[in-house]
């Protein structure tokens, strides 16, 4: 349902001495109804560029972005984001954040805190809902953010590295979550991470990308079925897949640093 | 094709040569001259007029040195005392709604109280300055000490730091960037103090300087010391500026 | 164990409202004994009082104060929505709050009192004098404040408001406005302080009116009693009023 078709995204020159970047340099890949994604890549890959053109905040300056036959030229209304830092807006509480992107999606104000209140039980929000986003952990906040971006039922949720900024086993655990989630909603996931053990935990296929210019560089599909979670972790399909991984970014995590 | 900061500095230089042309044409078309306001050229004329004469000389140089050491007698007590209420918070959570009240009471009021305690001189115009001043900087430090990270006090107990020592390099660093603008305020209600004392109370120093001539409807003279005024609050910002941002780098 | 001093929050213990009464108290302490050592120069907390009640029973205590208040009224208004309204203009495009940071800066270091022999020309002896010098002084911290919390709105809350299509104004509304308005109240806070503040230095150096105009005779006839008695009306007026807007700050504001 989101097709990548040769997409490109070149930065002018700012003056600072080095010419235009290229960050992008013709992506291709498709994404099918009710997939979870994951996209890895090492450092300077272009995952921001990516995350940027997915999320309509600017325009690929190359190739083509559609997502169920309509491209993309602007923040769309059925692509919700999961930014990575902390983006609960602090003065209102759990459940007022989820409630502000339904009354943003047009849901009916009648509508509203039924929905609210179902996005808080899936999220596992329940009894945190009246509190403020400072009053609760980073794992909750981006539980916050996760329901969120869900609550209006988008046909993609975009995530960039939301489980980042914290600890492993909250990411685990969180992972957990988000599978569950998931499966639940039968929602389309692209997932972008750095992290080779989150993108075997959960991705069906994982995107590849190679360094500076990003280009996708393989496509892994993901042996671990549908049921999948972080048991997953030390069992032997579970490190070959890491060990595929790392194999193909290796060489690229070497050329990223000869660059830089 | 003009890099991004090129263009913001040659915007904000042309909205100043704008804003002197304005002062310039506006006035000789005639609409200021109801309200007394020179072109700019003459403002200008004035300063030269002021400094020609030898008037200016005297004045300025007993302004600076009231506003020289207002400023310093408030930065090194606003810091120790700041530093003193950090360590006691009982007593500076009972004292702080005051100080966030303290600019605005009228300090000016016991300006005449400190001429008769300590004479008609530059006395009580050092003192009103420096104790107007001197909040900003208490303030500062306080707000700047409170943002010491645990680990930073951590690793001076590994070095079995003295109090003293872990003040000087531990501590106050840390508060620096807050001090620092603390001290700019403190610059800037230094020459405030100064100046507004001169100009209600006094016989001497710029603020006098352009009170008297406003009496004397000499106000070619009069616009002449306004920017001058003007001219010391620029430079001695940009000091404080370049003074505290050196040590800065220094982290 | 943290070392470190906030303003203290929460509720009203008897602990806490000791401890706030502890910095008049020991004012008064102060007061009295400097009285004592300086008859000449302080008056007794007795005879301000004094002069205080003389000074309504005569009528000009409450006139002048009312002059004063509306002068301070007026100027904090205008400065806070011309302030506030200018420091959002300019904040929100990133290329003219690159151009007016450091302007702001300057202007705010400048010591204004010099721009008075103007303001009185401009509007002659009267209470817009008054006003117009408040005005001067106070608008430009009060643009400072909020324009530096504008252009500190986190990025990542403009890109949730974006990515939900929110246009330019709603993200305004419903970000950056929510966002901002601890400081804005805090700017006309800020605003009040340095109205009142300038009004009264207005008045002192040659309104017709206001409680500033009064000090300033009082210290002509070396009145000290009244000197004192007025100075004590407007120290008490700034410090209430600034509890009062503290006080509202927490309600509002608090649950962050």
């Amino acid at each position: 349902m989101l097709i990548m078709d040769q997409v490109s995204m070149r930065y002018p020159a700012t003056g600072g001495g080095a010419g235009d970047v290229l960050a992008l340099d013709r992506l291709s890949f498709r994404v099918e109804q009710g997939e979870f994604i994951v996209i890895i890549g090492p450092s300077g890959c272009g995952k921001t560029s990516l995350l940027e053109v997915i999320g309509g905040f600017r325009r690929a300056t190359g190739g083509r972005i559609e997502i169920d036959g309509e491209e993309i030229n602007g923040p769309h209304q059925d692509i919700g984001v999961v930014f990575q830092e902390d983006s609960t807006f602090p003065w209102l509480s759990a459940e007022q954040n989820i409630e502000f992107s339904l009354k943003h999606r047009g849901v009916p104000a009648s509508d509203r805190p039924t929905r609210t209140a179902e996005m808080v039980r899936l999220v596992g929000l329940d009894g945190f809902e009246k509190h403020r986003p400072s009053q609760l952990s980073g794992g909750m906040r981006q539980r916050v953010a996760l329901g969120r971006a869900l609550a209006p039922q988008p046909k993609l949720l975009l995530m960039d590295e939301p489980f980042g900024a914290l600890d492993e086993q909250s990411r685990l655990g969180l992972g957990d979550e988000l599978l569950r989630v998931w499966r639940a909603t039968g929602c389309t996931i692209v997932f972008i991470t750095h992290s080779l053990s989150e993108a075997a935990m959960l991705a069906d296929r994982v995107v590849v990308l190679a360094a500076r210019p990003g280009r996708v560089l393989d496509i892994i599909p993901n042996p671990a079925g549908a049921g999948r979670s972080s048991e997953r972790i030390g069992t032997p399909e579970f490190s070959e897949m890491t060990a595929v991984l790392w194999n193909l970014l290796k060489s690229q995590v070497k050329c990223g640093k000869r660059d830089a | 094709m003009m890099g991004y900061s090129t263009k913001v500095v040659a915007t904000r230089t042309l909205l100043f040569v704008a804003a002197a042309a304005a002062l310039e044409i506006v006035p000789r078309v005639g609409v200021g001259t109801q309200l007394e306001i020179i072109p700019f050229s003459e403002m200008l004329h004035g300063v030269w007029a002021i400094t020609s004469s030898g008037e200016l000389w005297p004045h300025l140089g007993t302004s600076l040195l009231s506003i020289g050491s207002a400023f310093l007698t408030a930065t090194v007590l606003g810091v120790a005392i700041g530093y003193a209420l950090w360590r006691l918070p009982r007593i500076y959570a009972a004292v702080s709604p005051y100080l966030v009240s303290y600019y605005a009471i009228p300090i000016f009021a016991f300006y005449p109280i400190l001429v008769v305690m300590f004479g008609a001189n530059r006395i009580p115009i050092y003192l009103l300055a420096a104790g107007w001043a001197v909040v900003a900087v208490v303030v500062s430090t306080v707000e700047g000490l409170a943002h010491l990270r645990q680990s930073w006090e951590k690793v001076a107990d590994t070095y079995h730091l003295s109090w003293w020592d872990r003040a000087l390099s531990v501590h106050l660093p840390a508060a620096w960037p807050q001090i620092a603008m603390g001290m700019r305020l403190a610059a800037t209600y230094s020459i405030l103090g100064v100046i507004a004392s001169e100009f209600i109370l006094s016989g001497e120093g710029l603020g006098h300087m352009v009170n008297h001539h406003y009496n004397s409807f000499t106000f070619r003279e009069m616009w002449g010391g306004i920017v001058t005024v003007f001219a010391v609050g620029i430079t001695l910002d940009v000091l404080v500026r370049r003074m505290t941002r050196g040590l800065e780098s220094e982290r | 164990m943290s070392r470190s001093a906030t303003v203290a929050g929460g509720t009203f213990s008897p602990g806490r409202t000791a401890g706030l009464l502890a910095v008049p108290a020991l004012t008064l302490v102060l007061w009295v004994v400097l009285a004592w050592l300086l008859p000449y120069a302080v008056a007794t907390p007795e005879d301000a009082i004094r002069a205080i009640l003389h000074g309504i029973d005569r009528g000009w205590m409450t006139k002048e104060l009312a002059t004063t208040m509306t002068a301070t009224l007026i100027s904090s208004v205008l400065s806070t929505v011309l302030g506030v309204g200018f420091a959002i203009l300019v904040a929100l495009n990133r290329f003219w709050g690159d151009v007016f940071e450091p302007v702001l800066v300057w202007l705010y270091s400048v010591p204004k009192i010099v721009l008075y022999p103007i303001v009185l020309m401009i509007f002659g002896l009267s209470l817009s004098a008054s006003v117009g010098f408040g005005v001067i002084n106070s608008v430009l911290p009060v643009a400072f404040l909020v324009f530096g919390v504008i252009r500190r709105v986190p990025a990542v809350l403009l890109k949730v408001a974006q990515s939900f299509g929110l246009s330019r104004w709603a993200t305004f509304r419903e970000v950056v406005v929510p966002l901002a308005a601890p400081t804005i109240f805090t700017a006309a806070r800020l605003a009040f302080c340095l109205s009142f503040l300038a009004v009264v230095v207005a008045e002192m150096l040659g309104s017709r009116q206001g409680l500033g105009q009064e000090l300033f005779k009082a210290i002509a006839l070396n009145d000290i009693a009244r000197i004192f008695g007025i100075a004590f009306v407007l120290s008490a007026i700034a410090v209430s009023i600034n509890a009062l807007f503290l006080i509202v700050q927490r309600l509002l504001f608090d649950r962050r």
